[in-house]
């Protein structure tokens, strides 16, 4: 019984010995100056935030509303009518806006668009209306266009489009593509 | 044993202590007048003394010896593409169009030669498309470890490193759609980018 712990006590004292040994050795390799530090960085992505008419746009709205004339709207000699577009831009980063518009029917029709106000300038074919939204609007910018019936079209033109129109229903039809985008 | 025996053996005790006794007076005289003796004497003293080499690796004037953080600050400065001043963007938000750089100088202020590694983690759960350069924009990607995969570079005592450039950018004309996706979803959880660099320097051991 004894024998064999004193067998069990020199073999730890052997691999304690060996440890010790091999420790020595290898302590040159690893003794060094050595230091380590870390720093970071973190951004976060500013928020799209655009609105037509308080519907809030995503990246491909295919429709939204776009009232340029009332419901069954009757056109005639003196008509005039305004139209409105609110957008907003509640985003983290500017943005621009581009309204394309498109009239169609209007080749025998004398109604007339201006952006610029009753005063303005008109035309027939109702320019694109072009701006800046800055980032962060508490409130709407609103876009106000203007039509009417040429007034200089003439009492003769305008009875035979009235004659002809009791005949064939004759339509302006405007489209409208709006593009919000986030300023460069 | 008769008496004559006994008187001759306690003469030669007497004799033998007297002996010592006598030995033992002259050692000691000799040791106290022997300084008083003339002869060629000399005595010389020398003394070596180390001074342990200094151990000081600057990163952007933290001893990272004795910080183990650095200030990095890859998003603090936020640019326009063309490289002015970004005024489109809320100040400290990132968007398409975005861009800005960090540099890192490295200075190896000890006493012995060093060597050092930066390892960046990019952090990008939404795939915020960024994209990196650290050699002034000719090569990109989108993961910083691809560049610098951690390559060590040894620097002398007291030298510092080619200052490192750490550009990124969010190009303006990319994915659309995708950036859209990432804007409308910063409405409610706003995507987030972070960039972690590990600069570990450790003195130079040769091979």
């Amino acid at each position: 019984m004894k024998k064999n712990e004193n067998k069990t006590s020199k073999f730890i004292c052997i691999v304690l010995l060996l440890c010790i040994i091999a420790m020595i050795l290898v302590a040159g390799t690893y003794a060094k100056y050595v230091s380590k530090a870390t720093g970071s960085a973190t951004a976060t992505v500013a928020k799209w935030d655009v609105y037509y008419n308080d519907q809030q746009l995503t990246y491909d709205n295919s429709n939204v509303n776009f009232t340029l004339f009332a419901d069954d709207e009757l056109l005639y000699p003196g008509k005039t009518g305004t139209f409105n577009f609110k957008l907003q831009n509640k985003s983290e980063v500017a943005a621009t806006y581009g309204i394309d518009f498109e009239v169609n029917g209007t080749e025998n029709l004398p109604i007339e668009f201006s952006l610029t106000g009753v005063d303005g300038s008109w035309t027939a074919d109702l320019s694109d209306a072009t701006g800046t939204l800055p980032a962060g609007q508490t409130a709407a910018t609103t876009v106000t266009g203007y039509w009417r019936w040429n007034p200089t079209n003439g009492d003769e033109a305008d009875t035979l489009l009235g004659v002809e129109a009791a005949n064939a229903t004759k339509n302006v039809e405007v489209s409208a593509t709006l593009i919000v985008e986030q300023a460069q | 044993m008769n008496s004559n025996d006994v008187n001759t053996k306690k003469e030669n005790n007497n004799i033998s202590k007297l002996i010592i006794f006598i030995l033992l007076i002259t050692m000691i005289c000799m040791v106290l007048v022997s300084g008083t003796y003339a002869r060629y004497v000399s005595t010389a003293s020398g003394s070596a003394t180390a001074r342990v080499a200094k151990w000081v690796f600057n990163v952007n004037d933290t001893d990272i010896a004795t910080s183990n953080t650095v200030e990095f600050k890859l998003f603090d400065t936020i640019l326009d593409t063309d490289g002015s001043a970004e005024t489109d963007v809320v100040k400290g938000l990132i968007a398409p169009g975005t861009k800005g750089e960090f540099t890192l100088n490295l200075t190896n202020a000890s006493e012995v030669k060093a060597q050092y590694e930066i390892n960046y983690t990019v952090t990008n759960d939404n795939s915020v498309p960024i994209k990196y350069s650290v050699d002034g924009g000719t090569n990109w990607t989108t993961d910083l470890a691809d560049i610098v995969a951690g390559d060590a570079t040894t620097l002398e005592a007291g030298a510092s490193a080619a200052p490192i450039t750490i550009q990124w950018e969010w190009a303006f004309e990319g994915n659309e759609a995708k950036d859209n996706e990432l804007g409308n979803l910063a409405r409610t959880t706003a995507p987030t980018v972070t960039v972690a660099a590990e600069i570990t320097a450790s003195q130079y051991v040769e091979p």
